[in-house]
């Protein structure tokens, strides 16, 4: 019980201080912690300063929004379906997305709004018809894993095939690979966090329904719970947020499959604690690995996936060896 | 019996809900995702509005600037014919101040032409207020584009490919500027660009090509920041080249320059168009990596260098850079085979194995085999031929001299084309 | 796939023991009841069906799935989603003192045994003060402390109007219910009070071995091993 009551004021405290961080670190070092506090206190600061600030404002904001989508996602996936496994990606969207967005380039279309609603669209698409294969397949859970992941492998595979014709082209849709928060510009922060905020309001509001998971789907159901369809609109509510961060920023992977772990090792399996605890492990992972990324190949970006990747697995391995004997999932 | 009291049947209701500290904490996270996401956009704002104050006040420049244009010229035209009369007498020093004043009234036409707007190769419309000084490119080719309309002063920061990978005479000058600390480097945009060592540079002009890399993003990222992005076309045929040319002299200020540049290449390639005349067209393979062996196809600016040097693209069927099979190359029997040697990597021996391995001696019926035309290309010639940029009418004259020596009074080029065995006449040196 | 066949019965409070060999169908019974298999015909309890009659009811299955990390406080969270207030929370605890295992709230579920994980989910499934309980096999996994424990609260409940219906192989639990039903092959086969239907030719016949009555109050039934 200590450890719960410390986390509810270690969190936010650790939020805070990597956006603070985010904020003053850059290869303009000329921006630093010193400098933010002089914008914030109203003395004003010479205009480059304020366009770097701005710049890194952006980015810190489109991290938190991918963080707390990411792990919001993956929390609820897990806790529904109740396998540590499974990540926000297993409706297959990031395929989707990327798919589309080849396609638009291929096609000649490059500019980044198109794109966008391009892998918006075929993160959509791809959902769909996942969903609905599953439905009429059973509903059962490992019916939407297996769906999910056999949709992943066809979309790469169609890709890697467009892949190939596009020359010079390549990078723009290495882009939708990789996962960076470098491009991102207002309106698709805006459009993304909207689709974000909303499927994840939806999916608090499930909050206590996804609860009764834990007891296993007879006892659920026999409360009233139609755990099938609550399944689905997990999945699908989880799923668009997913896309939503996709569109804007690329697959950013391991922040939806490790922050729900967390917020377990300390909150068990009640999701209704779980939820708030790993949105904000996520923000707060999305945005010390764009950090990250943006010191370790100085002055150079590492793109955010392998961030997220290099430290996250260890941190995995480190939580598996840590709960030791303790029960796995 | 917890909970049913005297009577079995529970009617309880109670209707105190309690706070749910988890929600509450989920509420505060989202919020502060909120007021995060509003605070970048209202940052934004503020900047972009500071921007268009200075639109505004731009084009109220512009309009003075035409008033003044009209009554400098007036007066100058009167000054001038004055001036005529007296220059014949007088000593040079006097003309001497008077070359002072023309180039004074150039450098001042220049400014007037400001601001312009320019249409760029993705339809986006940039309006540039004022002379560029403070110039970013983010590719080699763009880079090229400055130096050749004669903008290299106005650079601030080049990509990095631009300071490993241009031709000559241009790396020259970017080597000097990069030296002397005028130019920064700006990271890869191929790779990993960053946004931030662009806008530290505080650019007024930032020139990219379409499509190339991340270009197209950092166009989108910084235009929100109110910094003129120019997008080029990319290098696929010749009237590409022009249009960049005449488009980044038009944006830096030099439409003088560029457009003798683009006057003299098109001169370089209507004497190489009368030089062909008489020739008939000669079938060719151009071969950019072996094993898996691609070639190029039609459809991309070599296929259409392939054309105006005189040839013709044995694989001109197949779009983009197919792969192909040895047995493809002895089908389609090429009278030319060049084969890019990818920095030493490659020459004909590495052709001959991959062919001789696959179908065996049948390769000597190859007619490039048979007849001794087959070419490796070195050095910088070889991003001549696969990057041309600003220099594709100097490819162009390359292939015709590997194609039909015999118009360039050209016994046999050599087995190896590099800058050392073979000379371009048209190009500058 | 049809498990039941012609099954037709009314009972009116108290205790309902279903009994039957292995397969017999008391499970898709109970389910049946609970609302969570398909059914044709009509089930109607209180006069309302099972969908309508949810909250008025809980169902303990024979084997839950519960999520080996759940503490037993969050099972009967989950179990009680519905209600707001935290009165059931009260509940819950003193059904958990009943049973003597009040320390279950704080422990995982791994860290119980079957019969602990049991009396949690019966005392979660009690705490929300249903007037139909449906048990299958409720004495399972439990010891004989426990299974007393169990049945006493059972009776008591049933003396106070809630209705229990309970699938069972304990066949001395059958002699103590109001009712009895006996199930064979999908088929109901007798219906009615233990002194009426537990005889021994019925019971040898249902359970293909030989049942000999070894005490006649309270009355006993074992299979003739010896």
């Amino acid at each position: 019980m200590k450890a719960r009551g410390l986390t509810w004021a270690l969190l936010p405290a650790l939020l805070l201080a990597a956006c603070l961080a985010s904020v003053s670190v850059g290869p303009y070092s000329k921006v630093g912690i010193v400098q933010v506090f002089e914008a914030l206190s109203g003395r004003g600061a010479p205009s480059t300063y304020l366009y770097i600030l701005s710049y890194r404002l952006m980015r810190t904001a489109a991290a938190i929004v991918i963080g707390v989508s990411l792990a919001s996602a993956g929390a609820s996936l897990q806790y529904t379906l109740r396998n540590p496994l499974v990540d926000p990606y297993l409706a297959g969207v990031s395929s989707g997305a990327l798919l589309g967005v080849t396609l638009m380039i291929y096609l000649g279309h490059t500019g980044f709004l198109e794109l966008y609603v391009a892998a918006l669209a075929g993160g959509l698409a791809t959902l769909a018809a996942v969903t609905l294969i599953s439905l009429l397949a059973g509903g059962g859970a490992s019916t939407f894993l297996i769906t999910g992941v056999a949709a992943s492998y066809v979309l790469t595979g169609v890709t890697m095939f467009l892949m190939i014709g596009l020359g010079p082209k390549l990078p723009g849709a290495l882009y939708w690979m990789f996962g960076s928060v470098a491009f991102v510009t207002r309106p698709l922060l805006l459009r993304s966090a909207a689709v974000a905020a909303l499927s994840i309001a939806g999916i608090a509001t499930l909050t206590r329904y996804i609860n009764t998971f834990m007891l296993g789907d007879d006892v659920a159901k026999s409360l009233g719970v139609s755990t099938g369809l609550l399944r689905t609109t997990v999945f699908a509510l989880a799923s668009s947020a997913t896309s939503a961060v996709v569109a804007m920023s690329g697959p950013v992977g391991f922040i939806g499959l490790v922050s729900p772990w967390l917020a377990r090792r300390v909150y068990g399996s009640s999701f209704s604690l779980a939820l708030p605890a790993a949105a904000m492990i996520g923000a707060t992972l999305a945005v010390a690995s764009d950090i990250a990324a943006r010191l370790i190949l100085y002055p150079s970006e590492a793109p955010l996936t392998a961030v997220t990747s290099v430290f996250g697995a260890p941190l995995l391995v480190y939580i598996l060896l840590k709960s030791r004997g303790e029960s796995p999932w | 019996m917890p909970g049913y009291g005297i009577q079995a049947l529970p009617e309880l209701r109670d209707a105190r809900r309690s706070v749910d500290v988890p929600a509450s904490v989920l509420a505060i996270t989202l919020a502060i995702m909120v007021v995060l996401v509003a605070l970048s956009a209202y940052s934004l704002s503020e900047v972009q509005s500071i921007n268009r104050r200075l639109s505004s006040l731009s084009s109220s420049v512009s309009n003075i600037n035409n008033t003044i244009m009209s009554e400098v010229s007036a007066k100058l035209a009167y000054e001038s014919e004055e001036l005529g009369s007296l220059l014949s007498g007088l000593n040079s020093s006097v003309s001497y101040e008077v070359s002072r004043l023309n180039s004074t009234i150039k450098e001042l036409s220049v400014s007037l032409r400001f601001p312009v707007e320019i249409v760029d190769a993705l339809n986006e419309t940039v309006f540039i207020p004022s002379a560029p000084t403070r110039v970013v490119t983010l590719d080699p080719a763009a880079t090229e584009d400055v130096i050749a309309v004669g903008a290299a002063g106005q650079l601030v920061g080049i990509d990095n490919n631009s300071l490993i990978y241009l031709p000559p005479p241009f790396n020259y000058t970017v080597n000097k500027l990069y030296e002397n600390g005028s130019v920064k480097n700006i990271g890869s945009t191929y790779t990993s660009p960053s946004i931030e060592a662009i806008l530290s540079l505080r650019p007024d002009l930032v020139i990219g090509t379409a499509g190339w890399g991340y270009n197209n993003y950092i166009a989108s990222v910084l235009g929100q920041y109110g910094i003129p992005v120019l997008l080029l076309p990319s290098y696929n045929s010749l009237s590409d080249v022009y249009e960049s040319i005449i488009m980044v002299g038009e944006a830096t200020g030099h439409v003088q320059q560029a457009v003798s540049t683009v006057e003299r290449d098109s001169e370089l390639m209507a004497s190489l168009e009368s030089r062909l005349s008489n020739y008939s067209p000669v079938s060719v393979a151009l071969v950019s990596w072996i094993n898996p062996t691609y070639v190029t196809g039609g459809g991309t600016f070599q296929d259409s260098m392939i054309s105006l040097a005189g040839g013709v693209n044995v694989f001109e069927n197949s779009t983009g850079w197919p792969v192909i099979s040895a047995e493809e190359m002895l089908n389609s029997n090429p009278q030319v085979i060049i084969v890019m040697s990818n920095g030493g990597l490659f020459n004909e021996t590495s052709l001959i194995q991959w062919l001789s391995s696959s179908i065996g001696p049948a390769y000597e019926n190859i007619s490039a085999i048979k007849y001794g035309r087959v070419y490796v290309v070195e050095g910088w010639y070889e991003s001549l031929l696969s990057e041309p940029a600003v220099l594709l009418p100097y490819g162009v004259e390359l292939l015709a001299e590997v194609l039909h020596p015999q118009a360039f009074n050209i016994t046999q080029p050599p087995g190896v084309i590099s800058p050392s065995t073979l000379s371009l006449p048209g190009a500058t040196s | 796939m049809k498990i039941l066949n012609d099954v037709s019965f009314e009972h009116e409070g108290g205790t309902l023991v279903v009994i039957g060999p292995n397969g017999s169908g008391k499970t898709t019974l109970l389910r049946s009841i609970a609302g969570l298999t398909r059914y044709s015909g009509v089930v109607e309890i209180e006069g309302l069906s099972p969908a309508r009659y949810r909250n008025y009811m809980s169902y303990v299955p024979a084997q839950p799935s519960l999520d080996p990390m759940a503490r037993g406080l969050d099972i009967g969270l989950a179990m009680n989603y519905r209600s707001p207030g935290n009165l059931w929370r009260q509940h819950f605890r003193e059904w958990l003192a009943t049973f003597g295992v009040e320390g279950l709230t704080n422990r995982a579920i791994f860290t119980m045994s079957s019969g602990e994980q049991r009396l949690l989910l019966i005392a979660a499934a009690l705490s929300r003060t249903p007037r139909l309980l449906l048990l299958d096999e409720p004495t399972a996994f439990l010891d004989m402390t426990n299974q007393a424990k169990v049945m006493k609260v059972l009776a008591e409940l049933s003396r106070s109007g809630v209705t229990i219906v309970m699938a069972t192989h304990d066949l001395h639990y059958a002699s103590l219910a109001d009712n009895v039903a006996v199930l064979s092959k999908g088929r109901l086969v007798a219906f009615g009070s233990p002194r009426e239907v537990l005889n021994e030719g019925l019971l040898s016949k249902v359970y293909s071995v030989s049942i000999k009555k070894v005490n006649d109050d309270p009355p006993l039934f074992l299979p003739g091993l010896f």
